[in-house]
């Protein structure tokens, strides 16, 4: 099906690395579920899927650590596909594998849980509040680069976090650069529908969201995005599962601001604290979300954290925080996702600081968690250039 | 980016990220996937397993590469304290002489530097093994056995039965899981009670290299308390949790140290240029490839000094000066003009350490050899010496 697919040499590095399976006793964990299944399935496809296969998050750290390359984690996409679900699970699989029909009408996760219970949701995790679209808050650009970047909205960022989506393009307006919302309506990378075992799913999805994309693309330098899995999924898996190829390199916002961001920006961060406001600084939190750290690695988040001047910078010690995209909202994986993220416990014990997380669904969870405010850094870093440029508003306090 | 770029995240590439922090300099780490360390059992050897060593310098002429003892000491000292730094928890002393642990076979290995989980003696001891009976590779009839059969001193045995939520899947790394929740921790100990009668008091209770993943130390630290007397770990075989706990928490004290570790594949090298298969290139003042070589075909080092891609067979760059090797002489200063790249780990030329047990020598030497060639070292007088580097071969 896909290179070393069948390449397994069972040295179980990939289990030592997953995080649910450390948590999970039932769990049967990656070699079981992806290579060790796989070659079962291909000696005899009536092979029985595992009952605990929807359990993995998808968090995609056992393939990165896989010292031949097996593509585990997308095996065990395969491997879920092929379970059957009753109908109430399948219809509530189906909507979350499409989380823009829920951006589009972001007032659905208000249901009361008395509606969303019988469906299989769950409900000790946080549900997030739908924001309205702020306006993007900066005054006129202090540079011209004359290049124009398309900012990837992901569907969690256009229903529920726009004040990070407004931080971002503000940002980037200030840097100079003219910002394009891509796509225009809400779409979907399709990593969801891909985490939920729905890769043909995914792939269709991908595909609608190439198709609106693509008319404004060809006068792009970049695009940016701002979650980690939608990285990864455009960057990466569109090319090599789905046969998708964007004409244009996309990058995180945070390489992004750390290669793009000009230098007055960064002397502006650095100047003018007064002495209250560094008396009020708090500890940056950093959780480099599991894609993000597949993708690229851990230690990028805290370069730009660094570079902001942000006070305190400590790494999480956490794999996975347990949020996995929609993984946390179904009632069967509540009790493994609060498990995973609690592990944040053991270092943030004040809420006044901050969480800085490439994930707007790992931010709510966090939040959840820890009680203290977990953010994309797009937002972090506005709020500090707000703070100390003393310019008025403060973006949260325009949310809805 | 960072004066010095670390290719592999194996315990050479620990080791050596280590040393340049220490030294307060920076450097980023890049891997395609995890090192060996979740292979090993947790000690870094020195000689083949075999041998009884009274006096662990007399080891060091046997290695590939020979350093002055007085390196050796400030490697050996070194490692013990980033150890350490780290949570790791290995006795501060360096080793004056070898120490025997026990395997999962019964077969007594001599050791150094060994965490304090593992059971470790000086001379042969009755001792009492417990196994799990799902878990292969806990034999503990066996094992008794051929402890006694070897080293003619009394030990006894007992096979626990397999806790409630056990399946027939379970491997190490569940049954440590197990032990890291407190259900696991009551019921080994109850199981243990059972039995404790017949244990005689003075004897060390060695349990299988299971004893949870994260709070190891807390259990075994439990187990003494309430039996009142000695609790240790014996090494199974891989995937082990020794090398786990030590990976988990080397890396996780490089992390928080801010060291990066970047994931891609390097497919190119060259004049401090590192390109990763993703596209991201940068350069470095100097590169160290610790690519290893057991598993998954690390780069390579031929011996003309090229640097080949096993995976896609192409050459990826070339060792500086650019001229045929002899790959025995890896990292010596005498043979690189430039200092801009250098390897070090299992991937060096010279060294067999699944033949020879010594990797953690052979990590130990590369490392400090090639850290040399960065000029990092320059204060310590070793690595300017000629003597340093006294070339042996095999
Ligand atoms: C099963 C086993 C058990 C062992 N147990 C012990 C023990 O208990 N004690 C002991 O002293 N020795 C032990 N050894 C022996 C020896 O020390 C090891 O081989 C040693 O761990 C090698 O470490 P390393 O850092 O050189 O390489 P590795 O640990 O193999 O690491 C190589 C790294 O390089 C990366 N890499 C490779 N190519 C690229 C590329 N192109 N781009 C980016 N990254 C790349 C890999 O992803 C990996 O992270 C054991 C060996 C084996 C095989
Ligand atoms: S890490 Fe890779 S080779 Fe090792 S057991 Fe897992 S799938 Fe197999
Ligand atoms: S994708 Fe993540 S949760 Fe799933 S098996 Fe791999 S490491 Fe475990």
């Amino acid at each position: 099906m896909w290179e070393n697919d069948d390449a397994c040499i069972k040295c179980s590095i990939c289990i030592s690395v997953c995080p649910v399976y450390g948590q999970d006793l039932e769990f049967p964990g990656p070699k079981a579920l992806g290579p060790d299944w796989f070659r079962a399935y291909q000696a005899n496809p009536l092979t029985v899927p595992s009952e605990h296969v929807d359990d993995c998050t998808f968090c995609q750290l056992c393939e990165a650590s896989c010292p031949v390359h097996v593509p585990i984690a997308h095996l065990i996409a395969q491997h879920k596909s092929l379970k059957k679900k009753t109908w109430r699970i399948n219809l509530r699989d189906r909507i979350l594998a499409h989380p823009h029909w829920v951006a589009r009408y972001p007032r659905l996760a208000n249901a009361p849980n008395f509606l969303v219970r019988p469906l299989g949701f769950g409900t000790q995790s946080r549900w997030p509040r739908p924001q309205r679209r702020v306006a993007p808050l900066s005054s006129s650009p202090q540079a011209d680069t004359r290049q124009i970047v398309g900012l990837f909205v992901d569907c969690y960022s256009r229903g529920f976090d726009q004040d990070v989506l407004s931080a971002a393009q503000a940002l980037l307006e200030l840097w100079g650069f003219s910002v394009r919302l891509l796509p225009h309506a809400s779409h979907c990378c399709g990593a969801a529908a891909y985490a939920a075992g729905q890769p043909e799913e995914g792939q269709r999805i991908a595909h609608s969201t190439y198709d609106a994309m693509t008319p404004g693309l060809t006068d792009l330098s970049q695009i940016v995005t701002l979650n980690a899995t939608c990285d990864s999924t455009l960057r990466e898996e569109w090319p090599l599962y789905w046969n998708l190829s964007l004409p244009v390199p996309v990058l995180s916002f945070s390489e992004f601001a750390l290669d793009k961001a000009p230098a007055w920006f960064w002397d502006a961060m650095h100047k003018g604290m007064t002495a209250r406001q560094e008396q009020g600084e708090t500890t940056s939190w950093i959780h480099t979300t599991c894609r993000s750290r597949v993708s690229r690695g851990d230690g990028i988040l805290e370069q730009l954290a660094d570079k902001a001047g942000l006070a305190a910078i400590q790494p999480l010690n956490l794999a996975c925080c347990g949020a996995g995209g929609s993984y946390a909202f179904k009632e069967e994986h509540e009790k493994t996702a609060h498990a995973l993220g609690a592990a944040a416990l053991e270092q943030v014990t004040e809420t006044h600081d901050r969480i800085i997380v490439d994930s707007g669904t790992c931010a709510l969870h966090l939040t959840q968690i820890t009680g203290a405010l977990a953010k994309h850094p797009a937002y972090w870093l506005y709020q500090r250039f707000l703070s100390l440029t003393q310019r008025s508003g403060d973006i949260a306090s325009q949310e809805k | 980016m960072s004066a010095i770029t670390i290719i592999g995240q194996g315990p050479a590439a620990l080791l050596a990220a280590s040393f340049i922090q220490e030294v307060q300099q920076d450097c980023v780490i890049v891997a395609d996937s995890e090192g060996s360390l979740p292979l090993w059992s947790g000690s870094f050897d020195f000689h083949a397993p075999s041998d009884d060593i009274s006096n662990p310098w007399s080891l060091l002429d046997r290695q590939p590469l020979m350093l002055p003892a007085e390196t050796w000491a400030f490697l050996w000292e070194s490692l013990v304290g980033f150890e350490r730094a780290a949570g790791i928890p290995v006795a501060a002393d360096i080793p004056s002489h070898n120490w025997w642990t026990i395997t999962c076979t019964g077969k007594s290995k001599s050791v150094f530097v060994v965490p304090q989980w593992q059971y470790v003696q000086k001379t042969f001891l009755p001792v009492w093994f417990i196994g799990f009976q799902g878990l292969a590779d806990s034999m503990a009839d066996f094992q008794c056995h051929t402890y006694q059969q070897q080293t003619g001193v009394d030990a006894g045995f007992h096979v626990l039965p397999n806790p409630t939520p056990w399946t027939p899947s379970w491997g190490p790394i569940r049954w440590a899981s197990y032990m890291d929740t407190d259900e696991g921790l009551s019921w080994l100990l109850s199981e243990i009670q059972k039995v404790a009668p017949e244990i005689p008091k003075t004897w060390p209770i060695l349990l299988p290299q299971v004893i949870g993943r994260r709070r190891a130390e807390h259990n075994l630290q439990a187990l003494t308390t309430a039996l009142g007397q000695m609790v240790f770990e014996y090494p199974l075989v891989t995937p082990s949790l020794g090398g786990m706990r030590i990976r988990d928490r080397w890396v996780w004290y490089l992390k928080k140290q801010g060291v990066p570790f970047l994931t891609g594949r390097a497919i190119s090298v060259e004049k401090g240029w590192v390109t990763l298969a993703d596209g991201r290139q940068w350069h470095s003042d100097h590169v160290i490839v610790a690519t290893g070589g057991i598993l998954g075909g690390g780069l390579e080092v031929m011996v003309d000094g090229r640097l080949r891609d096993p995976l896609r067979d192409t050459v990826v760059g070339r060792m500086p000066p650019g001229r045929a090797i002899d790959l025995y002489s890896w990292g010596q200063p005498a043979d690189y003009g430039t200092p801009e790249m250098t390897a070090c780990g299992s991937q060096c030329g010279g060294w067999d350490p699944n033949q020879d047990g010594n990797g953690g020598a052979m990590i130990l030497a590369t490392v400090w050899q090639s850290l040399c060639r960065t000029g990092i070292f320059s204060n310590l007088g070793s690595c300017n010496s000629e003597r340093s580097v006294t070339h042996v071969g095999k």
